[in-house]
Formats: C-alpha cells, sequence, structure tokens
C-alpha cells in the first residue's frame, strides 16, 4: 500500500505555506472592498475571543494575554502591511499549531501494536490463551459493509470518511478497522485535549492526526483549520470528519450535521477542477456501533443537563481516566455482542452513487460526470450560494446513509423497548419525570418478551425495506436470550445496572441508561410505537 | 449549450417540457426575453404553436441541446417523464417545474421526485396565482420561483418577468411547494363551506384559519415561516376565492353535496389530502382543516359534522 499520508512529512511546511497564504488572501476581502478594514476586523476578533479566553484561564496559557491585549490597543494605529504581516504572523502560527505528522515507524508499529491493544480491551480472556489469539479482533470488532468498494475507490480518487461518533474510542477502534480492512490510513482532526493523553497523544501525534483546539472561537483560526482541512483533500490525502462536530450526547444517531468540514470536501473538488486536477473525492459514510459505549454516563448525564448542549468539550470524562478505560476493558470481556463498524456505500461529493470504476451514477444508473455540477453554459462557474446548497443536500445524504448503515444491538433493543413500556404505564410523564420516576419498576419478563417479538417483526420490516440494519442475533435470537444477553451486557461495565432479572421480572435500575441506547432506535419510534400499540 | 452575448444581454437556451396552455405561455414568455427556447410536446395535436418557438418529441435531443428545462406537464405525469428525461440529464442542467400536488404513485412533491428519479441537483419550482389566460390578456400577474439556488432562481425571474408578470424569487423552496398543494387542498374545505351559504364572516375566519393551519404544517414539514402568507399560499387561497370556480372549491362544493365520486374524480386533491393528512398526523401536528377535507373525500364525514367540528373545538390564543 502507497498512502499519500506516507509522504507527509516531506510536503508538511509546504502545507503550512499553502494554508496561510490563503488563509490571509480569503481575509483581505471579508468586509467588503477595504482589505484594511477587513484585516483589521479579523485581528479584533481573534484579540476580542482570545483576551475573553485568556482572562479565565491560568497557568502557561495566561501568560499569552498581554501580547493579546498589546495587539488590541495597537489594530487601529497599524497601517494595511502591518496588519497583513500580523495576520500571516498569527496564520502561520496556528497552521503549524494545527498540522500534524506522520512517522511510518510509528505507523508500522502501531498496525502491529493495535490489535493487541484493542484485542487487550475487548477480549481480555483470550491473553490466557497467547498473543495470537488475541489478536483475532474481528471477533470482537466487526468490519462489514461496501469494503471492497472502498478499497478500490480509494486507488481511484480520494476518501473522505464520514463515520457517527459516539465515543472518544472512536478514532482509535476506525484506525483498527482500515487497517484491518487493507484501507490506507487517513488523517484526521482531533480534539486538543485528547493529545494530553501521553500514550494515545503519542500515537496520534506520530499517525497524521491533527490538532483541533475548541476553545479557539475566532475567524482566524476557525479558517486555518478549515483550509487545513480542504488543502490535505485537495492534495489527495484520505481524511476523516465526524460531522456530527462532537459525540452524540444523547446516544442517538446525529442527524444534525456539521456542514462545514463536509462543505471543505466539495471545495476541495471545485479547487482541483480550477486546477485542472480530475481526481474524484468520495464520501465514504461509517457507522460505530457499540454494545457498550465508554462514556455513555457522562454523555447522558450532559444531554440531559439544561447546560448540556453548550459543554462542547468535556475533559474529565471515562476516557480521561485510565482506571476507566481499563475496567471498560476487563468488563467488556464476556460480551456476546460485537462492536460494529459499518462502511456505508460511498458517494460523490454531490451525493451521487459511485461503482467499483469510480465511475459516478445517477439514481437510474446513467453514469454522470460530477465536474459538470460546477458548470454553467459549459464552463466551470464559482458560486458559493450553490456550493452551500450542494454541500446541505450531500449533508443529508451522509445522515440518511447513517439511519440505514446503522447496526442494531441488543441493549440498545432492549434499552429502547423497556422505556417504550414506561412510557406506556404512564402517559402523562415528561422525559425528565420519566427518568426521575421509574428506578425499581418491575416488568413481567413473559410481557416484556412478548412486546420484544412485536418489536422484533417490525424491525425485521424495517430491515427488509433497508431502512436499518439488525444485529444477526436480534434477528433470529430466541428473545428470552436477547434480553438476557442485553441484561448482562448493561451489568458488565456501567456503575449502575441498567436493568437487572429479578425472578419472573425485569428490573430498571438506571432509566438514563435505558434512555441513552434505546436512542438508538429513535428515527424509527412511528412505526415502532405502533407495532407495540 | 453555449452562452453568447450580444451587446451586453445574454441568450440562453431553454427546452420547456409540457405543451399545454401553461408550457406554451411561458415558452412565449421566454422567447419574449430573448432566450433560444424549443418545446418539447405532441408534434401536430392540433394546439396552435408558438410563433417563433420550434417544437419536437425528441425529449432527449433537446435536454441534451438545454441545460435550462422548465417542466409544466401535470403532477400525474411527472414520474414517467423524469424516468424518459433521466438518461439525458446532467449536472450541469438546471430545472424548473410548475407541478402542483403529490405524485401518483410515490406522493412525493415534484422536486422530491425530481431529486429521487434524476441526476439534477439545481432545482426551482414556479407557483402562484397567474395562470396562462392572464399572461395571454396581459393582466397584471405575479409568481414566486422558490429555489435556494439564488443565481438559478434570479435566472428564471429575469427569463420570465415582463411589464406585466411580476416575479418574486424565495429561498425556500419546500415551503412554496408545499403553500401551494396546501393551498389547493385546504381550498376543497372553503369550497364545501362556501357551498353551505355560511356567508362571508365565516369565509372570513377559515380563510384566516386556513393560513393559519398552512403556515404551522409548512413549518413543520421542513418549509419556513411565512411562506404560507406569500403568493404560494395565501395568494392561490385568495383567486381561489375571489374567482369562485377554481377545480379546489368544484370539489368543494361537490363533497358538500354528498357527491363523494364527483369530487373523487380530481384525484390528485383527494390523494394530496390523505399524504399531507397522513404526514402530519404522523408529526403530531394540529391540521384540522387537512383532516376535515381528507375525511370528507373519504366519506367519513359530511361537510355539515366538519363544519360543527371545526365549530366546536377548544379554543386556543390567536397566534398559537
Amino acid at each position: 500500500m502507497n498512502a499519500p499520508i506516507f509522504h507527509f512529512n516531506r510536503h508538511r511546511e509546504d502545507i503550512e505555506r499553502e494554508v496561510t497564504h490563503r488563509a490571509v488572501h480569503s481575509f483581505a476581502n471579508l468586509a467588503g472592498s477595504d482589505p484594511a478594514r477587513s484585516l483589521q476586523y479579523v485581528l479584533n476578533d481573534a484579540a476580542f475571543h482570545e483576551i475573553h479566553r485568556l482572562e479565565r484561564s491560568r497557568g502557561k496559557e495566561a501568560e499569552r494575554l498581554s501580547d493579546w491585549q498589546r495587539l488590541a490597543r495597537r489594530i487601529g494605529r497599524m497601517s494595511e502591511p502591518e496588519l497583513r504581516d500580523e495576520v500571516e504572523r498569527r496564520a502561520r502560527y496556528y497552521s503549524s499549531d494545527v498540522a500534524g505528522n506522520f512517522d511510518r515507524r510509528v505507523y508500522r508499529f502501531a498496525s502491529g501494536v493495535l490489535p493487541i491493544g484493542l484485542g487487550a480491551l475487548f477480549n481480555t480472556t483470550d491473553l490466557a490463551h497467547g498473543v495470537a489469539s488475541v489478536r483475532n479482533l474481528s471477533k470482537r470488532i466487526r468490519v462489514e459493509g461496501n469494503l471492497d468498494l472502498v478499497r478500490a475507490l480509494s486507488e481511484k480518487g480520494t476518501l473522505v470518511i464520514v463515520p457517527t461518533h459516539s465515543s472518544n474510542l472512536d478514532s482509535i477502534v476506525l484506525g483498527w478497522s482500515l487497517v484491518h480492512a487493507q484501507l490506507p490510513p487517513c488523517t484526521y482532526g482531533a480534539g486538543k485535549n485528547l493529545f494530553t493523553n501521553p500514550l494515545i497523544g503519542y500515537f496520534m501525534r506520530n499517525l497524521g492526526a491533527y490538532r483541533v483546539d475548541r476553545r479557539l472561537r475566532h475567524i482566524l483560526y476557525k479558517d486555518v483549520l478549515k483550509c487545513y482541512s480542504q488543502v490535505l483533500v485537495e492534495r489527495g490525502y484520505h481524511s476523516l470528519f465526524f460531522p456530527g462536530g462532537t459525540r452524540s450526547r444523547s446516544g442517538g444517531i446525529e442527524q444534525h450535521l456539521k456542514l462545514g468540514l463536509l462543505g471543505s470536501a466539495l471545495s476541495a473538488f471545485s479547487e482541483r477542477l480550477l486546477r485542472g486536477d480530475a481526481r474524484p473525492i468520495y464520501i465514504v459514510p461509517v457507522t460505530i456501533n457499540y454494545p457498550l459505549v465508554l462514556e455513555a454516563e457522562t454523555l447522558i448525564e450532559d444531554y440531559l443537563k439544561e447546560s448540556g448542549r453548550a459543554r462542547y468539550i468535556i475533559d474529565d470524562d471515562e476516557f480521561s481516566r485510565v482506571g476507566r478505560i481499563v475496567q471498560y476493558a476487563l468488563r467488556v470481556m464476556g460480551l456476546e455482542t460485537s462492536m460494529v463498524i459499518r462502511y456505508g456505500a460511498p458517494f460523490d461529493v454531490f451525493g451521487n452513487q459511485v461503482g467499483l470504476d469510480g465511475q459516478s451514477h445517477g439514481p437510474d444508473g446513467t453514469p454522470i460526470d460530477p465536474r459538470r455540477y460546477l458548470f454553467r453554459d459549459g464552463e466551470p462557474v464559482s458560486d458559493p450560494v450553490r456550493d452551500a446548497e450542494y454541500t446541505r443536500q450531500t449533508g443529508a445524504a451522509v445522515a440518511d446513509a447513517f439511519l440505514r448503515e446503522t447496526v442494531l444491538l441488543p441493549t440498545q433493543f432492549v434499552g429502547w423497548l423497556l422505556l417504550q413500556r414506561e412510557r406506556r404505564t404512564a402517559p402523562e410523564l415528561d422525559l425528565f419525570a420519566l427518568l426521575r420516576t421509574t428506578s425499581g419498576d418491575r416488568h413481567d419478563y413473559a410481557e416484556v418478551c412478548d412486546d420484544g417479538e412485536r418489536l422484533r417483526r417490525a424491525l425485521i420490516k424495517l430491515e427488509d425495506q433497508g431502512a436499518v440494519r439488525l444485529d444477526p442475533a436480534l434477528r433470529t435470537a430466541p428473545m428470552d436470550q436477547i434480553i438476557d444477553d442485553a441484561v448482562r451486557t448493561f451489568g458488565m461495565y456501567h456503575l449502575r445496572n441498567a436493568l437487572e432479572r429479578s425472578g419472573e421480572s425485569l428490573v430498571v435500575s438506571d432509566p438514563k441508561m435505558l434512555y441513552f441506547y434505546g436512542n438508538r432506535l429513535e428515527p424509527w419510534r412511528d412505526p415502532l410505537r405502533e407495532a407495540l400499540a | 449549450m453555449a452562452r453568447s452575448t450580444a451587446g451586453g444581454i445574454g441568450v440562453s437556451t431553454w427546452v420547456v417540457v409540457g405543451d399545454g396552455q401553461w408550457g406554451r405561455a411561458l415558452a412565449r414568455r421566454l422567447k419574449a426575453t430573448g432566450n433560444l427556447v424549443t418545446l418539447v410536446g405532441e408534434v401536430g395535436s392540433g394546439t396552435r404553436k408558438p410563433k417563433g418557438i420550434p417544437l419536437t418529441r425528441d425529449l432527449g435531443s433537446a435536454l441534451t441541446a438545454a441545460e435550462r428545462v422548465l417542466i409544466t406537464v401535470p403532477i400525474s405525469a411527472l414520474e414517467d417523464l423524469l424516468r424518459a428525461a433521466a438518461p439525458h440529464l446532467r449536472g450541469d442542467h438546471r430545472l424548473v417545474t410548475t407541478c402542483r400536488g403529490l405524485t401518483p404513485h410515490s406522493h412525493l412533491r415534484g422536486i422530491e421526485a425530481v431529486r429521487a428519479l434524476t441526476a439534477v441537483r439545481q432545482v426551482a419550482v414556479v407557483a402562484g396565482a397567474a395562470d396562462a389566460d392572464s399572461l395571454r390578456k396581459k393582466s397584471p400577474v405575479a409568481l414566486v420561483v422558490g429555489s435556494p439556488f439564488a443565481l438559478w432562481a434570479e435566472e428564471i425571474r429575469d427569463g420570465l418577468r415582463s411589464k406585466t408578470l411580476r416575479v418574486y424569487t424565495n429561498p425556500d423552496l419546500v415551503g412554496v411547494e408545499l403553500s401551494n398543494i396546501l393551498a389547493a387542498v385546504i381550498g376543497v374545505g372553503l369550497g364545501a363551506a362556501r357551498s353551505l351559504s355560511v356567508g362571508p364572516a365565516a369565509e372570513a375566519m377559515a380563510l384566516t384559519r386556513a393560513l393559519a393551519e398552512m403556515d404551522r404544517v409548512v413549518r413543520e414539514l421542513g418549509g419556513r415561516a411565512g411562506t404560507a402568507y406569500g403568493l404560494a399560499g395565501l395568494g392561490v387561497l385568495s383567486e381561489l376565492l375571489f374567482a369562485g370556480n377554481g377545480v379546489p372549491l368544484r370539489a368543494g362544493a361537490s363533497l358538500a353535496k354528498g357527491r363523494i365520486a364527483e369530487a373523487a374524480e380530481h384525484r390528485e386533491l383527494r390523494q394530496a389530502a390523505r399524504t399531507l393528512s397522513a404526514r402530519a398526523a404522523r408529526q403530531r401536528l394540529r391540521a384540522p382543516l387537512l383532516e376535515m377535507v381528507e375525511g370528507m373525500f373519504a366519506g367519513r364525514v359530511t361537510a355539515e359534522t366538519a363544519l360543527a367540528e371545526l365549530m366546536t373545538r377548544a379554543s386556543r390564543p390567536e397566534g398559537d
């Protein structure tokens, strides 16, 4: 395999230069025809946000406050060349801060050691049988989907992989899935806070990940970041974005996607076209389906808090505590159910399906030349409004693919089923009252099995229509086995069991966990509720 | 496909599909604003051919030669037309339809059908109270072009407008298309009310509540607040009431007289009522007028019962 990222370090400085140049160039026209006013605006915006942030910071970071304060006082008196120099200096600093690194030796080492590490993480019982058995991770993590097609397309163009996002483990298990599926490594943006973990940070730093500092809210930084990701795609580096932006707090499947990074794939395609580079770019939707989510407790608490949505960066969750990761590993070791990483059908940047030959096709199978979407009267034409709408449509195609390619697992099935039974018993309660008051409720086991059968029939119908996918066990196993497996799985890791078996009853212990896992089925709630009515 | 410029005025090539009255009227408008237009329809069908506009049955060749496409066929013929057109449509094709209603097989809005069956992405819809007759008579009228593709919307506007035809643009494509359909369906209810001789005050009440309901349904089904109050919604509804003889009013009158089979001949209205009512129910939307129209088409309620039920519903604040 000869992935472009193997040669990244040779081009790194050039990439940083291009990003800096483009960012400065784009700012010159920001506030109309007066470049000085535009550059003033950019610096004022950056100074305002940074002073506001640093005034609340401590330690080494706070030392930068005086620099920004000095700049804020000077901006109004600076000439246009001075403003340009200042913007360039700071853009250069940020592009250097963002830029990743790729060390082929670390990649070779990680490709060898990651399966062992993840094997230990997800199936430590195998350690007793030797390292060789641990490496057979495919029993614990199932990688499935359109793998032949994605492999073929990786040879013909640039992949932009867009997965669902539930856990900070996502990039690690996805990295493993790329190795396992013989797909090329990708570059991706990772929160700067994740680099603070010395071990994981080391690998991320040397495997092409670039740093995203989500605390920086000013347009100078955001533009540098967007330029960086776009330049990488333009230059043919296979990339990975989490279009949900952050981990799904509710446990649900992301449907409101951040279009900025998806837009940079289209911008990269457009830029390539203007330069006469006809290489295609392919969007590859991926769903990551966990029977248990490492950070479930923190995420759902955060979601349910009024302020939860605003708390964008969580740096004190289970991922930040090595003990919890180990505990997760140890408790998950006996799981019957595999984690599933599913690669969906790739499409071009306009949402058209793509064949093995790399050719885009319309809904009727007619070959499509995607470059023509940027044409007007026979020539490529720049039209930002058009491109924004194209991106919105492609975002909708990704969101649809997330639904179709989601693989539902027993914990999610049982979570939704039990919470639905609770809703039926107390329809007058709102969600918060329901979650507060249902702990300790008992459900007749046989009744749950009956409801489970009806729910399964409805889900099979949906799967037959291509609307969703079911874990094979969910489709065929006896219902009592599915429920027992889910109860056992819930009990293996979380601090409180979501659900317990007590004689011929099931007892709800942690309704929030049922809600978190059950949210995965919410997109289909209407036909599923009908099936249970 | 090439766009030539002479004296600063661009000459664009268009293909108008559908040679009914509306298709021919809009083709004439496009030609009058300096565009090269080809009309696709039934050659020699007996209808008067617009002067200076070539008429062809060859859809494929016409589409290959032009990237601007105006579709004026009835919604019932749209899906078959799109299937025939799909192999000839490219990424640079820009398409606008005048179709109103939902497709008979998939129950999709016109633009939803375009996206489902073709590779075209730049789409728009034209709606409003104007018709071919008003264009021919040069009566002062207005249309709205719904499209998030601003340049395409402006191109359509510039191609159609005249001293007597004002053309507005609106980025809310979904809202324009939905308002246009809802106005026709709710017009059935207003027709039933008028047939019961409820009087002008009751009609005014029905109109205001109809608008509130249309706005609510449009918002919840993906459009924007306020679009229903524009030409595609209020424009169409008020034209129906002022003219007093449109298809929805006639269908409503048939329902009020218990002639359900006669009303059901307007299949596109019955189907739109059924589909939109089901979509509203799925979203748990309050849409009492839609429900009543659907109920009358289905024979579950009479116009008198519907009116009585609407009048005795629990009251809410006006803006709720």
